[in-house]
Parts: C-alpha cells; structure tokens; sequence
C-alpha cells in the first residue's frame, strides 16, 4: 500500500501544479473558453454527483441554483448598484436559500419522482425568470454584469480567472472529500443505501437529506458566480431544460459516483461542444452519441476509465505479495520438513 | 404502595407481557388473543408453520404494525401505542428476515453509524478518530460479532451469513434490554448456523431475546423456553423437551389430522 501511497500522490501534486500552471504554457483558447468553463461548469455537476452519488438524489435543479446565485448577484450589482461584495454574498445566500426551500419540497420523495419535483422546480424558476421584468428582466435578463476589481485587477483576466476557477473548484472538490469521511457524509451515504434501516438505527432521514441538499446547492451557487463573471450577463436561457439536462450529460460521464469525474465530465462536454460545433451544426448528436458510448462501454464514467488502469496496477501488485507470502510459507514448510527429517 | 402481597414474578416484573393481543388484516385474523410474558434475561423462541402469525406477532411487538386489540407490556410500561423509533429509545431493537445493512459502505462504517444512531451530534462535521468513543465500540462490536478481521471491507461484499453477523452487531449497538430476532438462521449454511449459534449463546445474559426461527436446532439451543403457534393461536409453550413431544405440536408439524 505505501509503495502505491507515494507515486499517487506524486501524480496528484503533478496534476495540480501543471493546472496551476497551465495559464503560463496553455493556449489562450485552452485557458480562456476550455479549461475556465470546465471548472465552474464542474463545480455544479460536484454538487450534482455528491447529491446523486453518495446521496441518491438525483436533482435536476443544480443547474437553476447555479443561475439563482447569477441573477441574485446581477441584481444587486446592476439594478441596485451595489459593491461587488454586497453582491457576492446576496448571490450565494440567495440562491443557497432557494436550495433550502426546493428541498423542503423535495426530500420526501426518492428515486423518479425527486428527479421529476426538482425538475418541475427548476421549470417554475425559469419561467417566472422568463415572465418576470421587474425583478429577473424577462427575457433578456440582466446584462452588463461586471465581475469584480481587486486592486486595478478584473477578476474575469484570462489568467486571473482560471486561477479563480480552479481555486474554487480546488476547494469544492476537498470540501467534497473531507465531508464525504465526516459523520455527516457516512450517515449521507447509509441514506442512500438504506433509509428505512438508518431510520431505525434513530436518524432523522428527511434532515439529512435536506442539509446536504442545502450544501450541494451552495457548492453550485459559487459555480454559478463564476459562470456569471464569465458570461457578463444572466438570461433565462441559463437555468432552461436543456442546462439543467446539461449538468446532468456531464456528471454522467465523468462517472456519477465520483467527485473528480464531476470536472472531467464538464472537460468532455465543454471540448466536445467547442469543438463539434466549430464543424456541424448537429454537436447535439455528437454530445449525445458520446454520452451513448461512455454510458455503454464504461458505466463508471470517464473516471472508471481513468481508475481502471489504477486497479489493474493495484490487483498487479497484490498479486505479487501473494505469491511472495506463498513462497515465504512454501520455505517455512520446507524448512519444517527438514526438521522433519 | 398495594397492599396486596405481590408473587415473585410480578415483583420481579416482566420484561415483555402481551395480554390478548390480536391483529386482523381484512377478514383474516393474523394474531389471535395472543398472551405471553417473558422473564428479564429470558431467552425464548417462537416456533410454528408458515403462516403462523410469527412475523406479525413480531411486527407488533417492534411497533411496525398496531395491534387491533390487546395490550403490550415493555418493563411495565404500557408500549401498545408507541410508534417503533421510541420503542428503540426504551431499547427493543429487532434484526429483519432479510438483512438490512449499507451495502456500499464497510463494515467499520456500518457499525460507527449504528453505534452514533443512539447519541446526539449525528451531524457532525468533524472527521472521526481512531480514539472516539463510537470508533472504540464499533471496532469492539465487531470482534464480538467476529468481523474483527473484515472491518475495511464493503458490506455488500461479504457472505450472506457474515452480513447477518453484521446486523445483529449493528442491532446490538445500542445495548438494548430486549431483542428481537427475525430468523436469524435464514439461508444460512450449517457452519454458518453454528458460528451464529455461538454468538447468540454469548450475548449478556441480562439481555431477553425473543427469536422467531424455523430452524429447530438453532431455536432449541438458543432458548430455554419454547411458545408454539399454528393460525395465529398459541397451541403449545414450555421447555424444547416439553414442545417437541407434545402430541398437538407433532400433528402441526406433521399435518395429521384427528379423522
């Protein structure tokens, strides 16, 4: 195990310093439209695939959480012309709250009819988004939204910005592992596994569900502070169906059941969409015949690919010990045989 | 306080009393004017055909179904009524027929969350160590349910029996004064029976249990006291020896009939 501890986190400090340094290598393009989008997009299929994979929620109202913290931030900043911070803080208790309420809703049902209640939540939000001028702009939402300044610096700076993105992203995903070993995320887990069972060992099921519902919805409400940055505009074209679908195609194929699949899920979609669009018009299908192969020839994701060889290594080098321990036991027995003798 | 002498037994008191109970689904009365008391640190079995009314006798007594009528008796208080999550609380706690267990989730895990069911802070953000009380005991609950050697493996991963292992160590988690025992032996291969077996005759002896089991051999190691039931009724109680050469006991069993 310590042989395989060493090399993996090796590989880990690798993985995060080329992403950190990937602004002073990468191209532009890479940067600026693929890797930046990835991340904030990733964020909010993590706080998909926690819900899903380890709490048997399958939500599909990440996607309009995300736009909340959007619209929340675009309203204070451009309609009432408040600072940045003002904005901040009201995006991601705006939408963090609404996270709260569609829970309440929510949590009581499972399976097919939670992902059809968050669903008809979301199409609710858009369109009163959609209807509503006075608060959301209607159609047009809210445009001329600026990120923030900090010292002479907008933060929405190519470079500035992926750093940004990949900090936050860097903190979900840690959160994310760190929650998922506490009391709160084993007895989250038990939830998904077996409710009826965690309900009489004395746990208030419908409460955990309900708090990691409201966590989930603040990890996408940073992703989509991000995502509002970025486009410097909210409309109701970002929380529609086929967003909120969207969110649901990336943490499928980055693997359901695992928090880095979340991120190379939304890598997938955000390359595939750039680049079958640059060259049909149907990156629909495309998008959609990857999702075809990737569900078909690895249910695990992206990330049972990636894990696959990693197991493979792992099986390898236990099956080595063993036939160690099965020699060192075969040269005990024959030294016990020729005491024997 | 009464100025009737009271007789040993009622000083002592019960650990379980049912008086008359029944239960009628539709027009089919499942239980049928079952009394029966159990001793404290009494170990008795339920026996009887499919059919019999054991499940659902069972089901009332954890609080999963009502009783249509009669009255249940927990250590003297009047428990008919108490929905089963304050019934853990009193600490009646039951295994089921087919194991109920986190699947994806180790054993280690399975037991901490069992252990911390019955405490507060189940929230808790704070990652657990080695040393936490909940840790301690469930490493504990599993040497006593002999999973010492599995604790980092899933417990969809293990064997049927070693899940059953699993339950009654989960179920065992929050020292309850009675248990409750669904077939335990069910599906279990005859190693796995008499390792089973083992545990069961290990537990605290000031612990009652009441098990329902199919299995013979296992029910009349385990119990001292027997209680026999055909269609809802009780035709026969007493010791194993008493139970198995009672003549209405054999023609159950065997399906002869008085012609």
């Amino acid at each position: 195990m310590s042989a395989l501890a060493s090399p993996r986190t090796m590989l880990t400090l690798l993985v995060v310093g080329l992403l950190a340094t990937f602004p002073l290598w990468g191209s532009a393009y890479f940067v600026g439209r693929v890797f930046s989008p990835a991340l904030f997009l990733g964020i909010a299929a993590l706080s998909l695939a926690f819900l899903a994979g380890y709490g048997g929620m399958i939500s599909l109202a990440q996607m309009t959480i995300f736009g909340l913290a959007g619209y929340g931030y675009g309203v204070l900043t451009v309609t009432h012309g408040q600072p940045w911070w003002v904005g901040v803080i009201g995006g991601l208790a705006a939408a963090t709250l609404a996270a709260f309420l569609f829970g309440l809703v929510a949590v009581r049902t499972r399976g097919i009819y939670f992902l059809m209640i968050t669903l008809a939540l979301g199409m609710v939000v858009y369109a009163l988004a959609n209807q509503n001028r006075s608060i959301f702009g209607g159609h047009t939402g809210i445009l001329g939204i600026r990120a923030p300044e900090v010292s002479g610096h907008l933060l929405t700076e190519r470079a500035l910005f992926y750093e940004l993105c990949l900090a936050v992203a860097l903190a979900s995903y840690l959160g994310v592992r760190y929650l998922l070993r506490t009391p709160f995320g084993l007895t989250l887990q038990a939830v998904r596994d077996n409710p009826r069972r965690l309900a009489a060992l004395g746990y208030h099921v419908a409460l955990h569900r309900l708090a990691a519902f409201t966590f989930a919805g603040f990890l996408a409400a940073c992703g989509g502070l991000l995502g509002v940055w970025y486009n410097g505009a909210i409309s109701p074209t970002t929380i529609d169906v086929t967003r909120l679908i969207n969110v649901l195609v990336m943490a499928v194929i980055g693997g359901l059941a695992s928090v880095e699949g979340a991120f190379l899920g939304a890598l997938a979609f955000v390359l595939v969409t750039n680049f079958a669009s640059s060259f049909t018009e149907r990156f629909n299908t495309v998008i959609g015949l990857t999702f075809l192969a990737i569900v078909l020839f690895s249910p695990e994701g992206l990330s049972g690919l990636v894990a696959r060889p990693v197991e493979l290594l792992r099986r390898q080098s236990r099956a080595r010990q063993r036939a160690r321990d099965e020699l060192d036991e075969l040269s005990v027995q024959q030294a016990i045989g020729h005491q024997d003798e | 306080m009464v100025t009737v002498q009271a007789t040993p037994a009622q000083a002592i008191g019960h650990a379980l009393e049912l008086q008359g109970v029944s239960r009628r689904f539709g027009g089919l009365w499942a239980v049928e004017d079952v009394s029966l008391s159990l001793a404290p640190g009494e170990r008795r079995a339920i026996i009887g055909p499919n059919g019999a009314g054991k499940t659902t006798l069972f089901n009332l007594i954890a609080g999963d179904l009502r009783p249509t009528s009669g009255t249940i008796r927990f250590y003297g208080d009047d428990i008919t009524r108490l929905p089963p999550h304050e019934r853990i609380r009193l600490g009646i706690a039951r295994t089921y027929q087919t194991p109920l267990v986190f699947p994806r989730l180790s054993v280690l895990d399975n037991l901490y969350l069992a252990a911390r069911g019955v405490r507060p802070w189940r929230m808790s953000l704070r990652r657990p160590r080695a040393s936490d009380p909940e840790i301690v005991r469930a490493r504990q609950l599993a040497e006593q349910v002999e999973l010492g050697h599995a604790i980092h493996a899933l417990a969809g991963a293990l064997a049927h029996g070693q899940q059953r292992q699993l339950e009654l160590g989960m179920t065992l988690a929050s020292n309850p004064r009675l248990l409750l025992l669904d077939e335990p032996a069910a599906g279990l291969s005859p190693a796995e029976r008499e390792l089973l077996t083992g545990l069961l005759l290990g537990l605290d002896s000031a612990m009652t249990i009441l098990l329902v089991e199919h299995d013979m051999d296992v029910a009349f190691r385990v119990a001292r006291q027997v209680t026999v039931m055909h269609e809802g009724r009780v035709i026969a109680q007493g010791t194993p020896g008493e139970v198995s050469a009672d003549e209405v006991v054999q023609q159950v069993y065997l399906g002869v009939r008085h012609g």
